[in-house]
């Protein structure tokens, strides 16, 4: 069995010492290279040490769990998150952790992390990508999504999401609330993170509209009146489905 | 309480028991056990004794050094007697959300020491409490907190403030509460039994 190299950023001392003494004392094979007690020496050691996988709190100072990825241009290793609360469980899913461990840590619930990392690093790179896809199709409703902007990562709440309109390579995401947010992600992949949330409805090439937030449907003009005040068009080829759509609204 | 707090104190028993201290793990073990009880108990309570109160902020405080380590101290100094602590009855848990406040907001994200003080005293024949911390104090927590979430909304303080109204409302106990940023960091809550 292949070694699996690893690193555990923790910000308690206790927590990092406990993890590496269940992976020891498990026979896991995975070797711990080091452990770090926050996000920038984590992200020095990953650079540095090149590691399958890091096992990452997420309540950490300065920096959360969350915040590393924004650290990476191109993520080159798995994450396993290990943490004491499950809110964030979903979120975890979406910056493509393979799995996460509740603590206090169950031995079965690590190992069970553990088969679940080998199978994945026996796969090529391509494929990982559709299989997060499908871990977050899969799990339950998304009620945040993690957006990663220049300096880190912001949470949004898919309930305040109007639309989501698309500019070559970029999406802009216009909110119920405060400003507009540019995301260097197409709309595409913002699409295939709502696609089993069916508030969504792709109106038009370049739109994705959120339908609890429509506050009126022109017919004749063929677009909508977000509740933020933005106007959003409806391809004419969308019209029938689009209004087959609402119609289920009522009933 | 704060279910984070919960899972770590149970993370760092665990953290014992797999260095097989089977004194330190029966000895904290025994701590959250008691910590949980009384937690359980109060809350079905209008008011306790401070000395309850205390006692119940020092377990929390113990399982808190356990997860910090080395680095955190915490100190919990009276000038009452014992007797006054015995007959002063307060909301109860009335502090332990501030001190939890203190410690994820003000202490977690400081180097080095970590100093949580509570200080109990009588001014003018009124009680004051005082919670003291020695973190990033409430300028620098806002920092960390608006870049972690966009719309970050201090859900424990607002909980805490509509608490003390009702505690004036139903069980006619005014308490004032006073912020006060300290130098050269960190953050100091003084309560005030009028």
């Amino acid at each position: 069995m292949k070694t699996i190299k690893a690193i555990i950023i923790d910000d308690e001392e206790g927590a990092r010492r406990l993890l590496k003494n269940a992976l020891e004392e498990h026979n896991t094979n995975v070797e711990v290279l080091q452990t770090c007690a926050n996000v920038p020496e984590g992200v020095l050691a990953i650079n540095q040490l090149e590691p399958d996988v890091v096992f990452l709190d997420i309540e950490m100072p300065m920096y959360s769990g969350l915040e590393l990825l924004g650290f990476f241009k191109e993520i080159s290793f798995e994450i396993i998150f290990v943490t004491a609360y499950n809110q964030y469980a979903v979120q975890a899913f979406e910056v493509s952790a393979i799995d996460y461990i509740l603590k206090p840590i169950r031995l079965d619930k690590l190992e069970s992390a553990i088969e679940k990392l080998r199978a994945r690093l026996a796969i090529p790179n391509m494929s990982k990508k559709l299989e997060t896809l499908k871990s977050n199709m899969s799990s339950d409703r998304i009620e945040k999504i993690a957006v990663p902007v220049s300096d880190g990562l912001i949470f949004i709440k898919v309930s305040e999401i109007c639309h989501i309109e698309a500019d070559g390579s970029y999406s802009t995401l216009s909110l119920l609330h405060g400003n507009d947010i540019l995301v260097s992600k197409k709309l595409k992949y913002f699409e295939a993170i709502l696609e089993d949330n069916t508030d969504f409805y792709r109106v038009h090439r370049s739109n994705l509209v959120n339908i609890q937030n429509i506050q009126k449907y022109n017919r004749h003009e063929s677009n909508v009146l977000m509740e933020n005040g933005s106007i959003v068009k409806v391809a004419r080829d969308n019209k029938a489905a689009f209004e087959k759509r609402l119609k289920a609204l009522h009933t | 309480m704060n279910p984070h707090f919960v899972f770590n104190a149970l993370n760092s028993v665990q953290d014992l028991i797999l260095q097989k201290d089977i004194r330190n793990s029966n000895i904290y073990l025994g701590k959250f056990a008691d910590l949980m009880r009384q937690t359980l108990d109060y809350s079905q309570k209008n008011t306790i004794s401070l000395n309850q109160e205390l006692d119940t902020i020092k377990l929390y405080l113990e399982l808190e050094k356990l997860r910090f380590g080395e680095e955190f101290s915490f100190e919990i100094s009276s000038t009452l007697d014992a007797e006054e602590l015995q007959n002063k009855s307060i909301p109860s848990l009335l502090l332990q959300p501030y001190i939890e406040n203190a410690i994820k907001h003000g202490l977690l994200h400081k180097t080095g020491d970590k100093k949580l003080t509570i200080n109990i005293t009588k001014v003018n024949n009124k009680l004051q409490i005082a919670i003291l911390d020695n973190g990033i104090g409430r300028e620098q927590s806002k920092v960390i907190n608006a870049r972690r979430e966009q719309n970050h909304t201090s859900f424990a303080m607002k909980a805490n403030e509509q608490r003390l109204k009702l505690v004036k409302e139903s069980l006619d106990i005014d308490i004032s509460l006073e912020i006060i940023d300290l130098q050269p960091s960190g953050t100091k809550i003084q309560f005030t039994f009028n």
